[in-house]
Parts: C-alpha cells; sequence; structure tokens
C-alpha cells in the first residue's frame, strides 16, 4: 500500500520533472519564434522571382524566403537542403534527390518533384533570358520519377554541380504560382524560413515567420523588419540610435568605433569579396600584359588594406580564389605585398614606355568604396611613371559604356561570389566573351583549363587546375586583384546567436534571437 | 477671380502635357539603359532582349510615350521595371510623407522668418536687428543636408532625445510621426527661412520709407496700423512670391532630407529611379513633381491675386 502511495507521489514530480527540465536541456517542443529583428541593409532587391532577380540584394531575400535542393553551410559547402538526400551514377552525370516530405510552400500547396522539374525548365527556357544561364548549362534533362524524386542528367560532369543548386537564382519556384497568379517578382512564395509581407522600395521590407518551416526552431524569431539604409553611415547611425537592431556591411570607419560602444559587438569573416583594377585588354597601352604588370606591382596592397579598409581587408598576393577555399594553392602568391616599384618601372621600359605613360582611370560613383580607391591609386602608379586621370560617371552610363562597350582603359570592381566555389572567382570573370568580362581578355589556353576545371568531380584534379589557371592569369595579368575585403556585421548585445556566412548570405537571421 | 482661376487652371494642364512630353524625351535620350542598370554586372544578350521584351522596352519611342501617357490620364502610372511593384500605389503612398514634410518645413520657414523679421524691422539698426540677420544669413547659407546630419549627430546620438529616423504614418502613431519629422523639417526650414525672413524684412523696410507711410502717419495713424495696413501687406507681394518658390526648392530639396532620415517620400522614388533608369518611375514621379510645383505655384498667386488686386488684371501694372 505505502509503496503503491509512493508511486502515485513519484508520479507528479516525474512528470514535472519532465516537463520543466527537457526542453531545458533542448529536448520537447521547439520554442515559439518571438520578437521582431530590425535589420539595416544596404540596397533594395530588384525583383524576388528567383529567374529573373539578378543582383545580390535580391538574393539575399531570396533565400530568406525561398529554397534550393542544397544550401551552402557557413563555409560554403553544400549541404541538403530540400533534397534530404541523392545519389549520383557512376558516369557522375545522374544526380537522383530524394525530396524532404512534408515540406510545403508558403501558401499551403505542398512541394513536389513536379515545382522542381518546372524551376528548371524555366531557367533553361532561352525566352526567361536567366542571366546565370552558365550554371545551368550543363542540365540536359530533368524529370520527376515520383511526387518526391527528381532525376537531373547532365551532359557532362559538373563540378560545382551542387554548389550551383545552392544559388538563390535556382531556388525553387511554386510551379502552379509562377504559371499563373501575381508575379513572382513583387509577390514571391517559397519553402524558406521566411514569409513575404510588404516592400516599400528601397526603404522598408517586412518578413514574418513561416510557421510551418520544416526545421523546428527556425526562425527564432517571429518577424524580419529589413530597414534599406545605403549610406554607410546613416547605417551605422540607426544602430547606434537604435533604430535598427543589427546593421549589415558597416563601413569600414565605422566597425571599430560601434564595437567599442558598451551594447554593441560585430563579426568579421573573410568571404569572397574581392576587388581588382579592371584594364582594357585589347586596346593600348593596357593590351600589352607587361603594362598590366606593371600596374600590379606599382600597387602597394598592404597600404590599401592600412589606409581604405582600416585594415578590414586582406591582401591578394595570387589570384583571386581566397584563402579559405579548398581550391586555394598557397604557392601562387608570388605578388609581393608592397609591390615593387623597380620591377613596375623596368616592365614598362620593356614594353615600350621608358618615360612612363597617361592613361585614364574611370569610376562609377555610386558606389562610394570604389571611388573612394581613386586617388590611392593615382598616387601608387605615379611613382611608377604611370600618370592616372580620375573620372568619374554614374552607374547607368558606368555600366554602358564601361561594363558593356569596354571604352575605358582602367577603372576598378568589386564582386561578392555568392557561391564561393573557385569556379566562381574564374570562370565569369576570364573566359571570351563572357558579359563579366569588360577587359575584354581572351585566351583559349585559359578556357581550356577553366572549362576542364569545371566539368570535372575530381576535386584533386580540379584543385590542380585552378593552380594552372591562376599561374596563366599570373603572368597575362588579365585584370589586377587587390585586395579581398572582410565582411563586418554589427549588431546590439541583445541579438544573440549571430554566425557570419562566407557567401555574405544572411540566411544565419533565422537562427538568430532577440533578449530582452 | 474665378476667371482668372479657371485661365490659369486650363494653363496648368496644358503645361503638364508639355512637361510630359519634354521629360519622356528627356530621360529616355539619356546614355545608359534600364537593361544593363538591371541586369547588374553579368547582362548576356538573351537576358537583356528578354527584358526588354518583357517591359515593352522594344518598341519605338513614340508608342512607348502614347502608352505611357494613355495610362497616366487613366491613373494608372505602370509598374517599376526593377520590382514590377505598381507605381501609382507606391506614388499614393510615398507623396503624403513628402507633402507633410514639406508643410513641415514651410511652417518651419514661416516660423523662423515672421518673427525675426518682425523682431528685426522694430527694432532696426540696433544690434538686435544685427543678431537676428546674422542668424538668418547662417541658415540660408548653410545647406540642408549639412544641417540635417549636425541635428542628427547633436539630437540623436549625443543627446539621445531624438530617433535618427525612420517614418510612422500619422494614422498609425501621431506623437511618434511628430517627433520624426521634426527634426527633418527644421533642416529644410531653417534654410528657407532664413531667406523668407531676409525677403520679409526688406520688403517691410522698404514699404515703410515709402511716401504713403509717411503720409498716413502724419494723418495720425498709429504705429501698428502703419506697420499691419500698409508695410506688411505690400511686404508681403514679393514674400509670398519667393515663398512659392521656396515650398517648390523645400519640396526639390526633400529629396536629400528623404535619405538621410530614411523617409518614405517621393523625393526618393524619384531617385532611385534614376539609378536605375527605371523610366515609368522617373517619368511618373517627375511628373507628380512638377504637377505639384506647378498647382503650389498657382495656389499662391491666388492668395497673391486675392491681396494685391492689381495681379488679376492682366494690364493694369
Amino acid at each position: 500500500m505505502r509503496r503503491r502511495l509512493f508511486a502515485l507521489g513519484m508520479a507528479p514530480a516525474i512528470a514535472s520533472i519532465t516537463i520543466v527540465g527537457l526542453p531545458a536541456l533542448g529536448y520537447g517542443p521547439a520554442r515559439a519564434a518571438e520578437g521582431t529583428l530590425r535589420v539595416g541593409f544596404v540596397d533594395g532587391p530588384e525583383g524576388l522571382d528567383p529567374a529573373y532577380a539578378v543582383v545580390g540584394a535580391s538574393h539575399q531575400i531570396i533565400d530568406l524566403v525561398y529554397s534550393g535542393l542544397t544550401k551552402l553551410d557557413n563555409n560554403a559547402n553544400p549541404v541538403p537542403d530540400l533534397a534530404e538526400s541523392w545519389t549520383i551514377d557512376s558516369t557522375g552525370t545522374v544526380y537522383t534527390f530524394q525530396l524532404r516530405a512534408g515540406v510545403k510552400f508558403h501558401d499551403g500547396t505542398p512541394l513536389t518533384a513536379d515545382d522542381v522539374v518546372y524551376t528548371f525548365q524555366r531557367l533553361k527556357n532561352p525566352k526567361t533570358g536567366y542571366a546565370y544561364a552558365t550554371q545551368v548549362e550543363s542540365i540536359a534533362d530533368v524529370k520527376a520519377l515520383g511526387p518526391l524524386t527528381a532525376q537531373f542528367t547532365l551532359s557532362k560532369p559538373t563540378g560545382p554541380f551542387l554548389t550551383f543548386l545552392a544559388f538563390p537564382g535556382n531556388f525553387i519556384v511554386p510551379k502552379h504560382l509562377a504559371m499563373s497568379g501575381p508575379s513572382l517578382t513583387s509577390h514571391p512564395v517559397g519553402t524558406g524560413p521566411f514569409k513575404f509581407v510588404s516592400y516599400s522600395p528601397d526603404r522598408e521590407l517586412i518578413l514574418e515567420a513561416n510557421q510551418n518551416y520544416y526545421m523546428p526552431g527556425i526562425p527564432r524569431v517571429e518577424k524580419l523588419d529589413i530597414k534599406y539604409i545605403a549610406d554607410d553611415t546613416e547605417r551605422a547611425n540607426a544602430l547606434l540610435g537604435g533604430n535598427i537592431d543589427f546593421a549589415s556591411r558597416v563601413g569600414t570607419k565605422d566597425y571599430d568605433n560601434i564595437v567599442a560602444t558598451p551594447g554593441f559587438a560585430g563579426t568579421e569573416e573573410v568571404g569572397g569579396r574581392w576587388f581588382w583594377i579592371m584594364t582594357q585588354d585589347e586596346t593600348p597601352p593596357t593590351n600589352n600584359p607587361l603594362v598590366r604588370l606593371a600596374i600590379s606591382y606599382a600597387i602597394d596592397r598592404q597600404a590599401m588594406v592600412d589606409t581604405l579598409f582600416f585594415g578590414h581587408a586582406r591582401p591578394i598576393l595570387g589570384g583571386p580564389i581566397p584563402s579559405w577555399s579548398w581550391a586555394y594553392d598557397k604557392s601562387t602568391n608570388i605578388i609581393p605585398l608592397h609591390g615593387d616599384i623597380d620591377r613596375a618601372k623596368a616592365l614598362l621600359k620593356q614594353a615600350g614606355y621608358p618615360n612612363g605613360v597617361r592613361i585614364t582611370m574611370i569610376l562609377g560613383s555610386t558606389w562610394q568604396n570604389l571611388v573612394e580607391q581613386g586617388p590611392l591609386i593615382k598616387a601608387m602608379l605615379a611613382r611608377a611613371g604611370i600618370d592616372v586621370t580620375l573620372t568619374s560617371m554614374e552607374n547607368p552610363r558606368y555600366m554602358d559604356l564601361v561594363w558593356s562597350k569596354g571604352d575605358y582603359q582602367i577603372s576598378n570592381m568589386f564582386w561578392l561570389s555568392p557561391l564561393a566555389d573557385p569556379d566562381d572567382f574564374t570562370y565569369l570573370n576570364y573566359r571570351c566573351g563572357s558579359g563579366m568580362n569588360p577587359q575584354k581578355f581572351c585566351d583559349p589556353k585559359l578556357d581550356a583549363l577553366l572549362q576542364q576545371a569545371r566539368y570535372t568531380n575530381d576535386k584533386a584534379a580540379r584543385k590542380a587546375l585552378y593552380t594552372q589557371a591562376t599561374e596563366l592569369l599570373l603572368k597575362e595579368m588579365p585584370l589586377v586583384p587587390t585586395v579581398t575585403a572582410t565582411m563586418l556585421d554589427a549588431f546590439s548585445t541583445k541579438v544573440k546567436g549571430w554566425e557570419p556566412m562566407r557567401t555574405g548570405m544572411y540566411w544565419n537571421l533565422s537562427k538568430v534571437t532577440l533578449e530582452g | 477671380m474665378t476667371h482668372y482661376l479657371i485661365k490659369r487652371a486650363i494653363g496648368v494642364v496644358l503645361s503638364l502635357l508639355v512637361a510630359s512630353v519634354l521629360l519622356f524625351a528627356t530621360l529616355n535620350v539619356l546614355p545608359g539603359k534600364a537593361s544593363t542598370a538591371a541586369l547588374g554586372l553579368n547582362p548576356t544578350p538573351a537576358a537583356t532582349a528578354a527584358f526588354n521584351k518583357r517591359y515593352g522596352l522594344d518598341r519605338p519611342l513614340v508608342t512607348q510615350y502614347f502608352s505611357w501617357i494613355g495610362g497616366v490620364l487613366h491613373g494608372n502610372f505602370g509598374k517599376s521595371y526593377q520590382t514590377e511593384i505598381s507605381i501609382s500605389g507606391e506614388i499614393a503612398r510615398r507623396l503624403p510623407v513628402t507633402l507633410e514634410l514639406t508643410l513641415g518645413g514651410t511652417l518651419v520657414a514661416l516660423l523662423i522668418a515672421l518673427p525675426l523679421a518682425f523682431v528685426a524691422t522694430m527694432s532696426r539698426g540696433t544690434i538686435v536687428d544685427l543678431v537676428a540677420t546674422a542668424v538668418s544669413l547662417i541658415g540660408l547659407s548653410l545647406p540642408a543636408f549639412a544641417t540635417a546630419t549636425a541635428l542628427v549627430l547633436v539630437f540623436s546620438l549625443r543627446l539621445r532625445w531624438l530617433p535618427p529616423g525612420g517614418y510612422v504614418a500619422p494614422s498609425v502613431d501621431l506623437g511618434t510621426n511628430l517627433k520624426l519629422m521634426f527634426l527633418p523639417a527644421l533642416s529644410l526650414g531653417l534654410v528657407s527661412g532664413g531667406l523668407l525672413m531676409r525677403i520679409f524684412r526688406t520688403g517691410i523696410v522698404d514699404a515703410l520709407g515709402r511716401e504713403y507711410v509717411l503720409v498716413s502717419r502724419s494723418r495720425g495713424a498709429s504705429r501698428g496700423r502703419v506697420l499691419w495696413w500698409h508695410a506688411v501687406r505690400v511686404a508681403s507681394i514679393p514674400f509670398i512670391t519667393v515663398g512659392a518658390m521656396e515650398v517648390g526648392a523645400i519640396f526639390g530639396g526633400a529629396v536629400v532630407i528623404e535619405q538621410i532620415f530614411q523617409l518614405p517620400g517621393i523625393g526618393s522614388l524619384v531617385l532611385e529611379g534614376i539609378e536605375t533608369r527605371d523610366y515609368r518611375v522617373l517619368q511618373s514621379g517627375a511628373l507628380v513633381i512638377t504637377a505639384f510645383v506647378m498647382i503650389a505655384n498657382l495656389f499662391v498667386d491666388m492668395i497673391a491675386a486675392f491681396i494685391d488686386p492689381r495681379l488679376r488684371v492682366p494690364s493694369a501694372q
């Protein structure tokens, strides 16, 4: 009798310990999303349909609202997302993806393999004019083998294929809405951790938590209130003044100030945000590789890091593949840290310019950080006898004249690779006739190397090919890589759990919580 | 008076039509295309062709103009190339913000100009006059964005009295709305206030030196009556004329202030449209701004004509 009473008495005790204790250990029902995280981004998206959106600002949002078959982890390695698992056949060209069960689009419609097939057929359709068509160019066929099984047949083995699937442009769209329904460009509907609510162009974009997201406990905030503040100083002020909780891409001169202020913290991460000096490789004097090499040797990259980036950058002493990439080869770092003026002068003399040379540098006036580089580059090149005249023009004219027509001598540019595969740092910039090659550089040998490196699944072989390509690039110097800027984010200490991503995306905001 | 009003109103409509043609022609002739702006760093020929086809940019310019103006006359400004958001909807949402900012700026300008001008004229020639004039000179010399930045630094970051930016609609929370609009309105108002104070003071002093004032005083009119009835009424004409121009300037200056204080107004909409060569946004936004300035001037001209009957009759100047 006493034993039975004892057992009865223990039951509520055990029950309460279980209810209280297990969630504390991380088990039990996931904590409900709460709070509104106010975030400051730089530029507003231009369209939110993955097939039509081109700019990084759009991809940042697409990354939160839609999902892909794979996603990239913090170090840019592809991991399962909508595809739970996959098999690759022995030829390395047939990928069979098993989709996660129970995934729903934000309007409640279940995700099926038909949506995957439709998505990629649309991307490959020439009428769509998909800007990143090179990523899907080796997909010969895609079909649904079952409601949750999609099979891709590639025309040749494609090393970065799983990484491409994690690119926001290739994220899965709802077939029924893409075919008929309000345009996804202004009314995006996906399977991502956040649902689109509203967008006031270049002012504010509001997202709310997707309660049916398939990862338990994600997202951790109820609402994401994104404010677009293009000016670095204003964005920093908005954080310090309490208008936002999280500021992305903090200006280099503001970062140290912010993290030194009590109540604020920051993260700094080396990603794929690299800067280069663009040279027109078809017309004199920059059509001569010796002149381009002279420009490279005239630049003191450490000085650029110290003065323009306040230390928040890393000099590029070899090719554009970043130091954290698996394809990085230290042996290609042959450029001296502080440049070599004597070597630069000697190269110019060899090229037939013993008394120096005059060139014009065009700066795209919309990009603050590029315009700031102008005077420093001019001063550095002057030491080697290269007399630079700086001019600037506003973006649309710049894109037409310089970027599309190639009507310039030198300029500068930067880019953040959203994929961080070595292919992404090379294929678009150096290939003959590429839209991202305003240098108009064309070397069939290099093209062959890059094609080979892309269309093989053997990682070790890819790495060797990229090393070869880098060595060739260092001899020809089609463009002059200068520095990789670190990605700086700052936030109030109420924001917990932020981890920066090498790709510069903000998916990890779905793992962030707001205390207090 | 009604006849004058009708004539002027027709004039505004005709001017707007001419303006629409000029706007359209100028914007479409600018170097740089919407497609290159939209397609970023990787404009493949296929993507460019698809983009132009989707937004009807491959049609002849004349067709594009009539298509646009036809829509405008039905109240449909089309969709933005960048976001496909309805422009008329966006303008309807943003115009009130700029209007509130302009109104606020104008009020601040008047609150600065009128008292300062009165004080200066009452004590003209004394040190008070000198100080008042100096203050107005400083106000009108500083560009609005410099004033704005300084105000943010002091009131938002150091004193933490006011937020550094943002917007809340008055219908949602009037108190916060006024708090957020205070610094922006102040930045704009200080410049115009300085200018208007000078104009008004000069006008009053000038009028006070006229013969009819002397006559009035010698007939025993009180100082106050003379000041109000004669001097101020006469001085108000140039004041109102310049004031109308200033309202237009405040509306234009709002663009930069909207950027600094993150206000979702029509100025920043047009500014972004320039960046991206979003022709539909630019054309429609610029047309709305032109219409506003014309209507504001019409309104002010009515007030001036009311005060000064000479303005109603074309030949009797």
